[in-house]
């Protein structure tokens, strides 16, 4: 399986700011690292790779030329290399125009690469802006289907479990595994129907997603897109060898020449998704940005008795009507 | 005529509209009224798809009781089940020929994913997670929150002849429409007659369209007749929520944290009943295995917005903070009182929460008589 992850560097946890005139993020005194949840994508690519030793996992960004240290700190997980879109005619770009721009950096990797993109992995959303909506608008651009904040995936040669290997040894999927209840479900109504067509490639991933009315397993056949939040497993860390190696591999930079030049799979990608990148072709302006300061009394009360205490706090939400 | 602003419906799939569609009705009448200008008015359309047509119809008589002044039913086999690739084809072909000049979603696990597909379809611009609108200079300027909550940007449109995508916070512009939670997790909506609709003028205002997604005419990504593949939903895994009321749109939440523990939980569960509330946790307390991941309040959980926020046992990381920083009042209970929780806290306890909720609990029934 070949697995493009898609990372972004975005400003430390919690230390992020914005240039309230313009909007545009602050980077310069700000320690820049990959996005959290990019690195649960990461995660779950290598975990896949740990099953079909054969999968090949290549990171993509879109920034400046300092992004290319997400992309070695995504060597240094695992990765076999990084490719960074970076080209001042993109800066500035909205959610559409990165989208665009990245399905097409997909289709130049896959014919520079000489491999079909079997899955796109990407972080559920950022931890700057945090839209959660690069993932969608880039699987629908490159016509792919979807699954979104993912826990964790798993590969499968059939969309039937019980015909495939793959997933024999997956800890992960232990509780959903049981085949009676899947078979129950594959053949309830508006379920059944896979295409024949999908069955071709042979690979699947198996997906479990978070949904607050219970959680889902889907079967999504490649090419595919899939986003992933936090997992309950630990993400691991990088090693040492891969990291030293990273420094001082040359990574591919893609310009916006290569970009919307190349016509890159040989299809007809150009004509079906034409590239709005830059700032005077966005969808969306930024008008203002204003820092949200909290503004609480925070009236504490220290009483070593608690009945006492709770009667003083009961007081005063019973006169404020908020209880 | 009217130019629309469709609103996108979420149901129970019995007839019922969930919480937050119920919701979505009010501030479409908020943004319709901001939209409108000299000779420009705007009229709300109710979007409803899937493959029973009498739960549809049902959920869509609610929705013109609730505000909306049509509906439309997208029906087929194709969208018995929800998936982001059909049902964006299905609104994303409609919208095509029919050209509102908004859609809006209420950000749900579903309307999370759907909307920005739906706006790549369209090649449309989109705004995420909107939590208000306000107009300048005749220009609408929608409102979301960045950087974990700590900064408010204003977004427009630059392209005012194309269908603009919105997503909506649940909670969110004022809590206007907020639907009380029953204990049940049920929501009411108004009785028809208020609207003085009868059954002809209901029936009247409801239109039918079919889809299939075989004949799909293609959209951005997609050439005309190319086939939409969508991920098989394989099984449903036993709603890990035990709870009937959503935690996006609850009105009053407890949650708990590392100093709860299973203990801890049945107390913060029991003043959750009580207060016809929702349980939230941080964190740790969802690692420790005390509470299931769907009640996870924080970055990689659900951002709330209650009116009350009582927490227990939480000291208050940046991760937490950014999920509950927009409740109305806040209230901490910790043994800790340099406890980070306190600083954005409206009242607090400094105490241990096995001793004080107990106390709590027996003020407010002592309270209610």
């Amino acid at each position: 399986m070949n697995i493009i992850v898609c990372v972004k560097q975005t400003p430390e946890a919690g230390k992020g700011e914005m240039n309230p005139g313009t909007g545009t993020v602050l980077r310069t005194d700000r320690k820049q690292v990959i996005n959290p949840f990019d690195l649960y994508a990461m995660e779950a690519a290598l975990r896949v790779q740990e099953k079909e030793p054969d999968t090949r996992i290549i990171a993509l960004s879109m920034g400046p030329a300092s992004a290319a240290s997400v992309l070695r700190d995504c060597i240094g997980l695992g990765a076999e290399t990084g490719y960074l879109v970076s080209d001042p005619a993109f800066a500035g770009s909205d959610v559409r125009g990165t989208a665009q721009v990245l399905a097409r950096a997909v289709r130049v990797i896959e014919k520079r690469e000489g491999i079909r993109a079997d899955a796109v992995f990407c972080g559920a959303k950022t931890v700057d802006g945090g839209t959660s909506m690069l993932g969608p608008e880039l699987a629908q651009f490159l016509g792919v289907p979807q699954v979104t904040y993912a826990l964790h995936c798993s590969p499968q040669k059939s969309k039937d479990l019980q015909e495939s290997q793959g997933m024999q040894d997956s800890p992960d999927l232990q509780e959903s595994q049981d085949p009676q209840e899947s078979q129950k479900l594959q053949g309830s109504e508006g379920l059944q129907q896979m295409p024949e067509g999908t069955r071709t490639n042979g690979t699947f991933l198996r997906v479990e997603k978070e949904d607050d009315r219970g959680n889902r397993i889907y079967c999504i056949p490649a090419p595919c897109l899939v986003t992933f939040t936090k997992a309950s497993f630990q993400v691991r860390y990088p090693m040492i060898a891969r990291i030293l190696e990273a420094e001082s591999m040359e990574l591919p930079v893609l310009s916006a020449e290569d970009i919307t030049a190349e016509d890159p799979a040989g299809d007809s990608l150009s004509e079906k998704n034409p590239v709005a990148a830059g700032p005077e072709a966005a969808a969306m302006q930024v008008e203002a940005v204003q820092l949200r300061k909290l503004d609480k009394q925070s009236q504490i009360i220290e009483d070593p008795d608690p009945v006492k205490a709770v009667t003083a706090l009961a007081q005063r939400l019973f006169s404020e009507g908020i209880l | 005529m009217k130019k629309e602003i469709w609103t996108y419906l979420e149901t129970d799939g019995r007839g019922e509209l969930v919480s937050a569609s119920a919701e979505l009705l009010a501030k479409a009448k908020i943004i319709a009224a901001a939209a409108e200008e000299k000779e420009k008015e705007y009229s709300i359309c109710a979007l409803l798809a899937g493959a029973e047509h009498h739960a549809l119809e049902s959920a869509a008589e609610k929705a013109l009781a609730a505000g909306a002044d049509r509906a439309v039913l997208i029906e087929g086999r194709d969208l018995a089940v929800y998936s982001a690739e059909y049902y964006s084809d299905a609104i994303g072909r409609l919208a095509e020929n029919e050209k509102p000049r908004m859609i809006l979603f209420e950000r749900t696990t579903d309307g999370m994913e759907l909307a920005p597909r739906l706006a790549a379809r369209l090649e449309a611009g989109m705004i995420s997670d909107c939590v208000d609108l306000t107009k300048e200079n005749g220009k609408l300027l929608w409102v979301r929150h960045a950087f974990g909550g700590t900064a408010a940007v204003s977004v427009s449109f630059r392209e005012q002849e194309r269908i603009q995508i919105i997503s909506i916070r649940p909670g969110s512009f004022g809590g206007a429409g907020r639907v009380k939670n029953n204990a049940d997790g049920s929501c009411v909506t108004p009785d028809p007659e208020s609207r003085g609709l009868d059954a002809a003028k209901t029936s009247a205002a409801i239109v039918s369209v079919p889809y299939s997604a075989a004949d799909s005419a293609g959209g951005a990504g997609k050439a005309a007749g190319e086939r939409i593949v969508r991920p098989e939903l394989v099984e449903v895994l036993e709603a890990a929520a035990d709870r009937g009321v959503d935690l996006s749109t609850a009105g009053v939440i407890v949650a708990g944290g590392n100093g709860a523990g299973p203990e801890g939980f049945k107390l913060i569960e029991e003043l959750a009943d009580l207060l016809h509330g929702a349980v939230g946790a941080s964190r740790v307390a969802v690692d420790k295995g005390w509470i299931s991941h769907a009640h996870l309040i924080g970055q990689s959980g659900i951002t709330v917005t209650p009116d009350l926020y009582i927490n227990c046992g939480i000291s208050g990381s940046v991760q937490h903070i950014v999920g509950m920083r927009d409740a109305k009042c806040v209230v901490s209970i910790n043994k800790d009182p340099k406890a980070l929780i306190f600083n954005v806290s409206d009242y607090g306890i400094v105490g241990d929460l096995h001793k004080v909720l107990p106390a709590l609990i027996a003020e407010i029934r002592r309270h209610r008589g």
